[in-house]
């Protein structure tokens, strides 16, 4: 297991970045000017009201959309668009259905180049490491939605990508489901030493996770808040229970009148 | 899965249908010319030479309804894919596309006919021609199903449009493409049965008029069966087919 020091340079550096939007309506302002860094090996959750922008922003940080103003910088190189050291777990597993588990997780290096031995070896490797080693040549419509979402996580780490961008990849789930997930997550967080961010709606999921927890405004989405989870790096579920852990969710829902987060 | 005895109700119905038609007709006083008892339509399949002159024409339709389904799938399935990966070709051609998919097709095979001649391309032509729209069609249908989550994921990893063409939009759209070729396998047997009724030499649909003009009804009965059989063989392929390539889909295992 990696110790978990978190290095003191930035690995994706969000410089006053904005979003707009055209819509038939015209243009819609979804993220207003937002500054945010994420460390080398930092766990950060984005949390905010529906429709505050933390998809844009995510996407953004992935090169998946363009920017409207501003810059985001992946390490010395300004982002243009999608790169290999960068993997992103959407929301909803979004797999093909016609590949087994094991294809899917390929799927990345399928598209670039002829797959070799050791990036099977990988793939199984990754699928072992998610609890997944009897269900490589199974398709997705023979596992539970947790299963799914567990096979497009090494989807996204099969290039071994220093960065992890994570939309509510655990929305789907039960509460009971989701609860472990998060366990399981931290683990593998623990293990590979990837930088992450994850978007999310439940503070809890958030908590619990991360070093660090990005609160953001209602739409035009921008940086509210940032607390700072003081746990160490390995979470049990036992955290839950405390104090400190009751503090740093009611501090974090205190941002949020109505019931807009769960 | 389907349960053991579940074919028996089919079965049973089949005897009774039989029985009816082979005595049916007496029974009601109806004149062979219109409906001929089953076991005369029956007799002709156990007369060689008959059978023999049967065989080489089913042959020839056959030949017909098989090169005109590929090839008229075939292209339907190419001009799809290309009209939906390039949105100028499709703003240009969809329109006529749609214009000419509404238009009775089967109704050009007599130009085709002094177009071709009286010979398999004529046929091949008009095959094609009733296969290549509901194909073309589909194709298109189901690659615009392609969901914008999933487009997103194929431009997050990079690929390329032949990649993205061969692991996410052909696939897509199988289950649509799949639906298209039912109806082409349909219409291939019919436009080759046209075809050869607007002017053959050879072939299923030349021996059916044959045998109307000479007032052998049980002829025309026992030509009939073949088609019959010859289309339940083309779709229990397409759906077997299918079921092989669409094994993901509930429901096709
Ligand atoms: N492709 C688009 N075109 C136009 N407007 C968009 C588009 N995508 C998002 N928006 C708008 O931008 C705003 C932010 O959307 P975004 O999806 O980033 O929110 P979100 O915080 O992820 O919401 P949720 O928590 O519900 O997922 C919303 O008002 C949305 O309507
Ligand atoms: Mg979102």
């Amino acid at each position: 297991m990696k110790d978990m020091v978190l290095k003191d340079s930035a690995l994706i550096d969000v410089r006053s970045v904005s979003k707009e939007y055209d819509t038939s309506d015209g243009p819609v302002l979804a993220v207003k000017p937002t500054s945010l860094r994420l460390m080398e090996g930092e766990f950060v959750s984005i949390v905010g009201p529906s429709g505050c922008g933390k998809t844009t922003l995510l996407k953004m940080m992935g090169g998946l959309i363009p920017i409207t103003s501003g810059e985001i910088m992946l390490r010395e190189t300004t982002v243009k668009g999608p790169s290999d050291d960068i993997g992103f777990v959407f929301q909803g597993s979004v797999l093909l259905p016609w590949k087994s588990s094991q294809e899917n997780v390929l799927l990345p290096i399928r598209v670039a180049r002829r797959t070799t031995k050791e990036d099977i070896q990988r793939a199984r490797e990754l699928l072992h490491l998610v609890g997944l080693e009897n269900f490589e040549h199974r398709y997705p419509f023979e596992l539970s939605g947790g299963m799914q979402q567990r096979v497009s996580i090494c989807r996204a780490l099969i290039q071994d990508p220093s960065c992890l961008l994570m939309d509510e990849p655990f929305g789907a789930l039960d509460a009971l489901t989701r609860e472990n997930m998060n366990v399981f997550f931290n683990g593998l967080w623990r293990q590979t030493g990837k930088t992450v961010a994850l978007v999310t709606h439940s503070i809890q999921e958030a908590v619990f996770l991360s070093n660090r927890v990005i609160v953001m405004s209602q739409r035009p989405g921008t940086v509210l808040d940032e607390i700072e989870i003081p746990f160490p790096a390995e979470r049990t579920p036992d955290l839950i229970g405390t104090k400190e852990f009751g503090e740093l969710t009611s501090r974090i829902r205190k941002y949020f009148s109505a019931a807009h987060l769960d | 899965m389907r349960k053991p005895l579940s074919h028996v109700p089919a079965v049973l119905f089949l005897i009774a249908f039989a029985i009816f038609w082979e005595y049916g007709p007496g029974y009601f006083k109806i004149p062979d010319y219109i409906l001929p008892p089953l076991s005369s339509i029956v007799r002709i399949y156990g007369d060689p030479s008959t059978l023999s002159v049967y065989w080489t024409n089913t042959l020839v339709t056959l030949h017909e309804a098989v090169l005109g389904l590929v090839i008229g799938s075939g292209l339907g399935f190419l001009v799809g894919v290309v009209l939906t990966e390039s949105r100028v070709l499709m703003n240009m051609m969809y329109p006529y596309i749609i214009a000419l998919q509404c238009m009775p097709k089967i109704a050009i095979a007599p130009l085709l006919l002094v177009w071709f001649g009286f010979g398999l391309t004529s046929k091949v032509v008009i095959v094609s021609l009733l296969c290549f729209f509901p194909v073309l069609v589909n194709t298109i249908s189901g690659i615009r199903s392609v969901s914008a989550d999933h487009y997103e994921l194929f431009y997050a990893i990079r690929a390329s449009r032949l990649k993205r063409l061969y692991h996410l939009v052909i696939p897509t759209a199988l289950p649509s493409i799949f639906a298209g070729l039912e109806v082409a396998v349909v219409v291939s047997l019919l436009g080759a049965i046209v075809g050869e009724f607007v002017g053959a030499e050879l072939g299923l649909g030349v021996l059916l008029l044959q045998a109307q003009f000479q007032m052998n009804i049980p002829g025309v009965f026992a030509i009939l069966g073949i088609l019959a059989l010859l289309g339940v063989v083309f779709n229990i392929t397409i759906r077997l087919l299918r079921r092989k390539s669409l094994f993901w889909i509930a429901g096709e295992k």
